[in-house]
């Protein structure tokens, strides 16, 4: 097992669809450290499709059940949980503590705000979302382009296709949460042709789509870094809660 | 000249299909087959801020100018990836 494996912190955001299946496929490679972080408690209607998760779970913490079935899988990767929401103050603390970055979270704000400090603290993050029977990701990382390069007006896109309205097909978030694991091993072991491009999936009709995505000049998100070379990645701080 | 539109997402549901052959005039640019897609599936129309283009796998701006036989992806950013029940219908 690569050195880079065992040696990595990944921080996992959202332990529902996509989080559950990225984190288990982590575990099982043997990396070495995860941070779990997530406000919410274990509802039955996550069940479903939130395998770390079970019956016996209902009212507790999620990253506490997660963490709890993770240690059974494998008890060799350290696991750390935060159980509040990811705020701009928390999230700059983490990120500079971790080597990459996992979005399975629910929401524009959100996902804008873990890209931000992503850029900001020149941490790699990998970026999915999912509805129905489709979904997307893509790896930022502090040399390519961003998801504000991808999409200028997501924060103003209301009739940005979220599971809240749309409904999330399991299976699908699990196909997503399994990639963004294997994206995360990809750059971690310098494999890194997958980087900055968006992979989309839509299940009804079998079709993927790998696009490559140049930075913006005019993004609001990265738009001082292009041309500059790499952001900084400061690497400083410590992480309380 | 004819190009290849392949619809992802929502923006599939919204259009009623997942592919469409459509007859652009020649130099017309991104921004010109998204106009004539509005006029055909006026559904896609509130997507126009958010809806970003692919011409043969490589992201374009709206005025990438069009050549016969292109391919064109029209993706919208997907936001969900931890809530609600299923529904089949969607997407």
């Amino acid at each position: 097992m690569s050195s880079r494996i065992t040696a990595a912190h990944i921080a996992i955001i959202g332990l529902g669809g996509l989080g559950c299946p990225a984190a288990a496929a982590l575990v099982r490679c043997g990396i070495g450290k995860l941070t779990l972080v997530d406000p919410d408690t274990v509802e039955l209607s996550n069940l479903p499709r939130q395998h770390l998760h079970t019956e016996a779970d209902l009212g507790r913490t999620k990253v506490q059940s997660a963490a709890d079935s993770l240690a059974e899988l494998a008890s060799e990767t350290s696991i750390a949980t935060i159980d509040t929401a990811l705020t701009r103050e928390n999230a700059a603390k983490l990120f500079k503590l971790t080597d990459f970055v996992i979005d399975a979270t629910d929401g524009v704000s959100t996902k804008l705000l873990i890209n931000d400090i992503s850029i900001a603290t020149g941490t790699p993050y990998c970026y999915a979302g999912v509805v129905g029977f489709c979904g997307q990701t893509m790896v930022v990382t502090p040399d390519t382009a961003c998801l504000r390069c991808l999409f200028p007006d997501f924060a103003d896109a209301e009739e940005a296709a979220s599971c809240e309205e749309a409904g999330i097909i399991g299976p699908v978030a699990g196909l997503f949460g399994a990639m963004q694991a294997v994206l995360a091993l990809e750059y971690l072991t310098n494999q890194r042709r997958n980087v900055g491009r968006l992979v989309s999936y839509d299940g009804l009709t079998e079709r993927w789509s790998n696009i490559s995505v140049p930075i913006s000049a005019s993004c609001r998100g990265c738009s001082d870094a292009a041309g500059q070379g790499p952001r900084p990645k400061e690497r400083t701080g410590a992480w309380t809660t | 000249m004819k190009v290849q539109v392949l619809f992802f997402a929502s923006l599939r549901e919204l259009a009623g299909t997942h592919a469409s052959q459509i007859v652009v005039e020649d130099g017309a640019t991104v921004a010109d087959l998204w106009g004539v897609l509005c006029a055909r599936h006026p559904a896609v129309e509130p997507m126009s801020t958010s809806v970003s283009f692919a011409v043969n796998q490589e992201y374009t701006d709206r005025d990438h100018p069009l050549a016969d036989g292109d391919e064109v992806a029209l993706i919208p950013p997907v936001s969900g990836g931890c809530c609600a029940e299923a529904d089949t219908d969607a997407c």
